[in-house]
C-alpha cells in the first residue's frame, strides 16, 4: 500500500552525497586498497613463505613427493592402483654405494635409474639437452657441473667411479658416460653434501645386477591427505599404502607434529586476523567520520520523510561504489607485491628455490572477498547510526572521542616486532656462530664413527694426518679415535647397514649401576629404542663408545661438549688413569638424579674387548661425568661414552691407526677460502667418500647468507607491520582531531594560537602514544631476549636493542608531530567562523 | 570614553546576482562600560557584525578600533593574542572544553596567555555567577544555564575591554534566560564591563542599556537607550 518507487530518487540522492564528499571518497578508497592490498600481501607473501621455509628446511630426495615405500616394480603397480596414491614413481639406486669420485669428496652423490614420471613429479627440470635413453648416458645437476667445473654442454664425457657388486664384494669401477642434460637442481639446500646423477633402469640389467634383487625406494604422492591437519597424516597414511601394496617400509620428510605445524602456520594467520582488524578500524573510522560530519543531514532526511531503508540504500550505494574501487586499486597493487617484490626478496634468500607464488586467482578472490567483507562490517554500524537516529538526536549528536584500544595495542605490536626484527637480523653475529659451530679452524671427521654406512667402513690413512701438517699455513693437527667392533654390520631388507662405530666392555661399579639402570627404564628404551641393552645387561659385555682424545685437547673438548660435573684432572687423564664418562642418555631425559648414577670420582674397572675376544681390564677414576650436553656439537665425543687418552687407547686398541675418528686442524690466521680447498684435496686424495670436511670458512660463507635472509624478510615484515601499526596511529589521531574540531574552534575562538593549538594536540598524541610505547619498549625487549636465544640466532645484544629502541622513538614522535602539524593545517584552512557555524 | 569604534565596515559574500551585503558601510561606537545589544531577524547581518567586531573574521572594507587599537593590519597570530587578552566570547552553544572542569574552563584564555589568574577576582567572579560549589564539575555535569554561567565566567576572566556574547540565551528556557540576562547586566555594572549581546529577541534587548537595529546588514533606525523609555 505504501510502496516506494524510489530507485531513481534514491540513485540521485546517492550521486548527490558521493559527489559532495570527495575528501572523504578518496580517504574511504585508500583506507580499503590498503586493506586489499595488506591481505593480498600476506597471502602471497607470507603464506608461501612460510611453505617455502618449510619445504626448504624438509628438502631432501624426492622433493615432490611426500614420502618413500620401499618394494619391488609389483609393489609400485599395486601402488598406483591404490586410489590414495597420486603418483608413485619408482627411484633405483644403481649401486649400493655413493659415487667414488675424488670431486665428490665431503659428499654422497648418487647414480639413480627413476622411472620417467619421477622427474616431472620431483621438479627436475632440463636446463640443457635430454634425459638419458641408454646405459651410458647421464643427466646431471647445474651444481654439479659448477662443483666440477664444466660448461653445461651436451656431449660431454665424464667418467664416474661406481660401486659395482654388493656389500663387501662392491668394486670401484671406472665407468665413463655421455652427458646427455643438464637439469636444474632442486635440492639446492643440500647440493654441497647431497646430489644425484640419472641414467636409465637398463644400467642396472646392464652393469649392476646384484641392484635388481633389492627394494628400491618407490616415491609416492598422496591424494587423501586431509589439508586441515598440514601434513601431519602422512606418515600413517603412508604406513596404510604401504601395507596395502606389501611394501617392505616407508620413510618421510614430512615428520612434524600437529604442534609444530600450529606453531608455524598460527602466527601467519594471527597475522592475517590482525590486518583485518586493522583494516576493519581503518575503515570504521572514515565511516563514521562522514556519518557523524553528516548527521544533521540525515536527521533532516528523516524529518522530510525518508524511511531508514531508503538512507541505507543511498548510504549502501556509496560503500559499494567505494568499495570496488579501493578493491581494485588493493589487488593491483597486492598482484605487484606478491609477484615482483616477494619472489625479488626471496631470490635474495637461501629459500630463493623454493618460493612459488600461490594460484593469484585464489589469491585475488580471498583478499577481495575478506576486503569487501571488512568494508561492510566496518561500514554496518555507520549505516546503522544513519539510518536509525531520529530529527531530534541529530541535532544534539556528538561524536564519540573514546581512544582506540586496538590502535594503542596495534601499534605496539608493530613497534615490538621492529625491535625484534632489528635485533635478530642486525644482532646476528656471523662471528658468534663460526666460533660456535668450530672448536679449532678446519675439522675432518669419518661418518662412521657417528652415522650408519651402506658400505664397508674405510678407515682414514694414517699418513692424512701427517701430509695436512705439512701444508705450510697449519700451525696444529690434533688426532682423536674411536674403537669399532668388528663385525661392525647387520642385514636388513635394504642390504647390509654398517652400525656407528661402538666398542664391547664389561663394566663393574657405578658405571655398571647406571647402565643397568637404563636397561630397565621404559622411559630410555621409549626414547631411545631396544638397542639390545637388556641382552647386554644380562652378558655384561655392553656396546659404549670409547674414545680416544689427546690430553691437552681435552680441555677444550670437555668447553665445547657441554657442562661436566667434576674437574678433569689433567695429569691422571694423561697417564691413563682416569676417564670422562658422557652417558647414553645424551638427551637428558632421566637427569642424573636416580639411585646408583656415576659421580665424579667413582673409581671402576673396565674391560676393553678386541675383536677376538680377549679382555684387557683396566682400574680407572672417572675424572667427570656430562651433566649437560652441548647441542651444537663442534666437540669431538660424537657418540663416545667413555673417554680416554689418546695414549691409553693405542695400548688398548692396537689397531688404532685404523680408528681415526676426527682430524682437528689449528692455521696461523682464520682458515681461508684457498686454504679449505687444499686440505679439501688432499681429503679427496684419500678416495674415501665417508670423510667430510668442516671449516670456519665453511661456516662463515653459510651463515653470511643466512644473515642476509634473516635481514630481508625481518625488514618486509617489520615494513609490513609498521604499515599497518602507523596506518592505525594516523587514523587515531585523524578520528580523535576531527571530532573535537568544534571543541578546537572555540578555543581558537577564545585566543588558542595555532602554535598551541598544535602543541596541545601533540601533547595529548603523545601522552596517548606513550601508552603504547612503554608497552613496545618492555614487551619488545622481552621478545627480543627471547627470540635471540633460539639456536638460530646468536644472542641478545643490549646496545643494539637501545639503539633501534631509540629510533623507534624517535619514528614515533616524528609521525606524530608531523601529524598534529598537518592536521592543524587543514583544519585551519575552514575559518574558524565557518567552523563553528558547522553547529548550527 | 570609546572602547569599540567601526568605520565604514563592509563584508560581502558572493558576486554578481549572488552578491550578499552581510555588513553594509556600518559606523558604530561603543562606550566604556556600556550594555549594548544588537537586535536584528535571521539574515539581517548581526552574527556577522559580532564576528567582525571579534575579530574571528576580516572585513572587506573598513576598520574595526578596539581600546585604540584597530584590527585593520592584524595577521592572524596577532589578532588571536589580542582577541585572547582583550575580548571576551560568550557563544549560544556555551562552547566550553568537555575535557577540563569549570575552573580550568574559565582561566584557559589566562593560560593560553602563559600568565598566572587572580585568585581573588576569579573567585569573585565565581561566586557572582553562583559557581562556587561547581568548580571541580565537568560542563556535562551541568544544566544548560550552569554552562552558560561559565561560559560568561571565562569571558570576564580575563579583564577584558568588551565581552561580545552571540545570542547567549538561545538555548535556554524563559526562566534561565531571564537569569543569565540578569548576570550579564550585573557583571556589566560590577566591572565595568563593555558587553555587545547579539539577540533576535526584542525583548530581552530592553534589558540592555542601548539597543541597535541592524537590517540587511545595516543599522537602522538610528540607536535607541533604553533609560529613554
Amino acid at each position: 500500500m505504501f510502496r516506494n518507487s524510489d530507485k531513481e530518487v534514491l540513485k540521485e540522492l546517492a550521486r548527490d552525497n558521493y559527489s559532495s564528499h570527495k575528501s572523504r571518497n578518496r580517504i574511504a578508497i585508500l583506507a580499503i586498497a590498503l586493506t586489499t592490498l595488506l591481505i593480498t600481501a600476506v597471502w602471497t607473501v607470507g603464506i608461501s613463505m612460510i611453505s617455502t621455509i618449510s619445504n626448504y628446511g624438509e628438502s631432501a630426495p624426492g622433493p615432490g613427493c611426500e614420502g618413500n615405500i620401499n618394494g619391488t616394480e609389483e609393489t609400485r603397480q599395486r601402488l598406483e592402483e591404490l586410489p590414495k596414491i597420486q603418483w608413485a614413481d619408482m627411484a633405483r639406486e644403481c649401486s649400493g654405494a655413493g659415487l667414488h669420485n675424488r670431486e665428490f669428496a665431503g659428499m654422497d652423490v648418487r647414480l639413480l635409474a627413476p622411472d620417467k614420471g619421477y622427474f616431472g613429479h620431483n621438479f627436475v627440470e632440463l636446463i640443457e639437452g635430454r634425459f638419458a635413453q641408454s646405459a651410458d648416458e647421464i643427466v646431471i645437476s647445474d651444481t654439479m657441473a659448477e662443483r666440477l667445473g664444466l660448461e653445461t654442454v651436451v656431449g660431454s664425457q665424464l667418467e664416474l667411479l661406481v660401486m659395482i657388486g654388493a656389500d663387501e664384494k662392491m668394486v670401484e669401477t671406472p665407468m665413463t658416460f655421455t652427458i646427455t642434460g643438464y637439469y636444474k637442481n632442486p635440492l639446492i639446500n643440500i647440493s654441497k653434501v647431497y646430489d644425484e646423477i640419472y641414467t636409465v633402469p637398463e644400467f642396472i640389467t646392464q652393469y649392476n645386477p646384484a641392484m635388481g634383487q633389492r627394494p628400491q625406494k618407490i616415491y609416492v604422492k598422496l591424494n587423501n591427505l586431509n589439508p586441515l591437519l598440514m601434513k601431519t597424516d602422512v606418515m600413517n597414511k603412508l604406513q596404510e599404502a604401504n601395507d596395502l601394496a606389501g611394501g617392505t617400509g616407508t620413510g618421510t620428510k614430512n615428520t612434524s607434529s600437529m604442534g609444530n605445524m600450529l606453531l608455524s602456520v598460527g602466527p601467519a594467520i594471527l597475522f592475517v586476523l590482525f590486518i583485518g582488524m586493522s583494516g576493519y578500524f581503518l575503515i570504521y573510522n572514515v565511516f563514521y567520520i562522514s556519518v557523524s560530519s553528516d548527521i544533521r543531514w540525515f536527521g533532516m532526511m528523516k524529518t522530510i520523510g525518508t524511511t531508514a531503508r531508503q538512507l541505507n540504500a543511498v548510504l549502501m550505494q556509496q560503500i559499494r561504489r567505494l568499495a570496488v574501487i579501493g578493491i581494485l586499486i588493493g589487488i593491483v597493487l597486492g598482484y605487484l607485491v606478491g609477484n615482483l617484490i616477494g619472489p625479488g626478496v626471496m631470490r635474495q634468500t637461501m629459500y630463493g628455490m623454493f618460493y612459488k607464488t600461490p594460484n593469484v586467482l585464489v589469491v585475488f578472490l580471498l583478499g577481495a572477498g575478506f576486503s569487501w567483507f571488512t568494508a561492510y562490517i566496518s561500514a554496518l554500524k555507520s549505516l546503522k547510526l544513519a539510518c536509525h537516529i531520529s530529527p531530534v538526536e541529530a541535532a544534539r549528536f556528538a561524536p564519540k572521542k573514546k581512544k582506540n584500544l586496538f590502535t594503542i595495542l596495534s601499534f605496539a605490536l608493530s613497534g615490538m616486532i621492529f625491535l625484534v626484527s632489528c635485533n635478530a637480523a642486525l644482532g646476528f653475529s656471523i662471528d658468534h656462530m663460526v666460533e660456535r659451530y668450530n672448536m679449532k679452524d678446519a675439522r675432518i671427521f669419518h661418518k662412521g664413527f657417528s652415522w650408519s654406512l651402506e658400505e664397508p667402513y674405510q678407515p682414514v690413512s694414517a699418513e692424512l694426518p701427517e701430509k695436512i701438517s705439512a701444508l705450510p699455513f697449519v700451525t696444529n693437527v690434533d688426532v682423536a679415535y674411536q674403537a669399532r667392533l668388528m663385525p661392525d654390520y647387520e642385514e636388513t631388507t635394504m642390504g647390509r647397514i654398517y652400525w656407528p662405530s661402538l666398542a664391547q666392555v664389561s663394566l663393574d661399579g657405578a658405571l655398571k649401576k647406571e647402565m643397568e639402570f637404563f636397561a630397565g627404564s621404559e622411559e630410555f628404551m621409549s626414547t631411545y629404542g631396544d638397542t639390545g641393552l637388556r641382552d647386554q645387561a644380562e652378558n655384561n659385555r655392553w656396546k659404549l663408545g670409547v674414545k680416544g682424545i689427546p690430553a691437552d685437547l681435552i680441555q677444550q673438548e670437555l668447553a665445547c661438549e657441554g657442562f661436566f660435573e667434576g674437574t678433569l684432572d689433567l695429569e691422571k687423564f694423561e697417564a691413563g688413569e682416569g676417564i670422562v664418562w658422557a652417558s647414553p642418555d645424551s638427551q637428558e631425559i632421566l637427569r642424573r638424579d636416580f639411585e646408583g648414577s656415576v659421580h665424579s670420582g667413582d673409581k671402576t674397572t673396565i674391560g676393553f674387548y678386541d675383536a677376538q675376544g680377549n679382555c684387557i681390564e683396566k682400574e680407572v677414576t672417572i675424572l667427570a661425568v656430562r651433566a649437560k650436553s652441548e647441542i651444537y656439537g663442534s666437540g669431538d665425543f660424537g657418540v663416545g661414552n667413555i673417554i680416554l687418552s689418546d695414549t691409553l687407547f693405542k695400548e688398548l686398541y692396537p689397531d688404532y691407526k685404523q680408528r681415526i675418528s676426527n682430524i682437528q686442524i689449528d692455521t696461523e690466521e682464520e682458515i681461508t677460502e684457498e686454504q679449505h680447498q687444499q686440505i679439501n684435496s688432499l681429503m679427496a686424495e684419500e678416495y674415501n667418500s665417508q670423510l667430510q670436511l668442516d671449516s670456519r670458512y665453511y661456516t662463515r660463507s653459510e651463515m653470511g647468507a643466512q644473515k642476509q635472509t634473516f635481514q630481508l624478510i625481518g625488514f618486509l615484515l617489520a615494513g609490513l607491520l609498521g604499515i599497518i601499526g602507523i596506518s592505525n596511529l594516523v587514523n587515531t589521531i585523524t578520528s580523535d582531531v576531527f571530532s573535537r574540531k568544534i571543541e578546537l574552534a572555540a578555543m581558537q575562538s577564545i585566543g588558542m594560537t595555532r602554535k598551541q593549538l598544535w602543541a596541545m594536540l601533540l601533547k595529548d598524541t603523545l601522552k596517548f602514544m606513550s601508552v603504547s610505547v612503554v608497552l613496545m619498549l618492555i614487551s619488545g625487549g622481552i621478545m627480543s631476549y627471547l627470540v635471540t636465544q633460539h639456536p638460530l640466532f646468536t644472542g641478545f645484544n643490549a646496545g643494539l636493542f637501545l639503539v633501534s629502541a631509540a629510533a623507534l622513538l624517535l619514528v614515533v614522535t616524528g609521525i606524530c608531530i608531523f601529524m598534529t602539524w598537518l592536521l592543524v593545517k587543514v583544519l585551519n584552512k575552514k575559518t574558524i567562523v565557518e567552523r563553528l557555524r558547522e553547529i548550527e | 570614553m570609546k572602547i569599540l569604534e567601526t568605520k565604514h565596515l563592509k563584508k560581502y559574500y558572493g558576486q554578481g546576482s549572488s552578491l550578499v551585503k552581510a555588513v553594509d558601510d556600518i559606523s558604530i561606537s561603543v562606550e566604556k562600560g556600556e550594555f549594548v545589544a544588537i537586535v536584528g531577524t535571521s539574515g539581517s547581518g548581526k552574527t556577522s557584525l559580532l564576528n567582525l567586531l571579534g575579530g574571528l573574521d576580516y572585513a572587506d572594507s573598513g576598520e574595526v578600533i578596539i581600546g585604540g587599537q584597530s584590527l585593520l593590519n592584524m595577521k592572524d597570530e596577532e589578532r588571536t593574542v589580542f582577541r585572547r587578552r582583550n575580548i571576551g566570547f560568550v557563544f549560544q552553544n556555551y562552547n566550553l572544553v568537555s575535557m577540563l572542569d569549570v575552573y580550568k574552563n574559565v582561566i584557559l584564555p589566562i593560560r593560553l596567555d602563559g600568565n598566572k589568574p587572580d585568585e581573588e577576582f576569579i573567585g569573585k567572579i565565581l561566586s557572582l555567577l553562583g559557581l562556587t560549589e561547581k568548580v571541580r564539575n565537568r560542563p556535562n555535569q551541568l544544566s544548560g544555564g550552569q554552562q552558560q554561567r561559565v561560559a560568561i565566567a571565562r569571558a570576564l576572566a580575563s579583564k577584558p575591554k568588551i565581552v561580545l556574547a552571540d545570542e547567549p540565551t538561545g538555548n535556554l528556557d524563559s526562566r534561565t534566560s531571564a537569569e543569565v540576562m540578569g548576570l550579564l547586566q550585573m557583571t556589566s555594572r560590577e566591572f565595568n564591563q563593555t558587553i555587545i549581546m547579539i539577540t533576535h529577541n526584542e525583548e530581552i534587548a530592553q534589558l540592555a542599556d542601548r539597543i541597535i537595529h541592524l537590517e540587511d546588514g545595516r543599522v537602522v533606525g538610528g540607536d535607541i537607550h533604553v533609560s529613554e523609555f
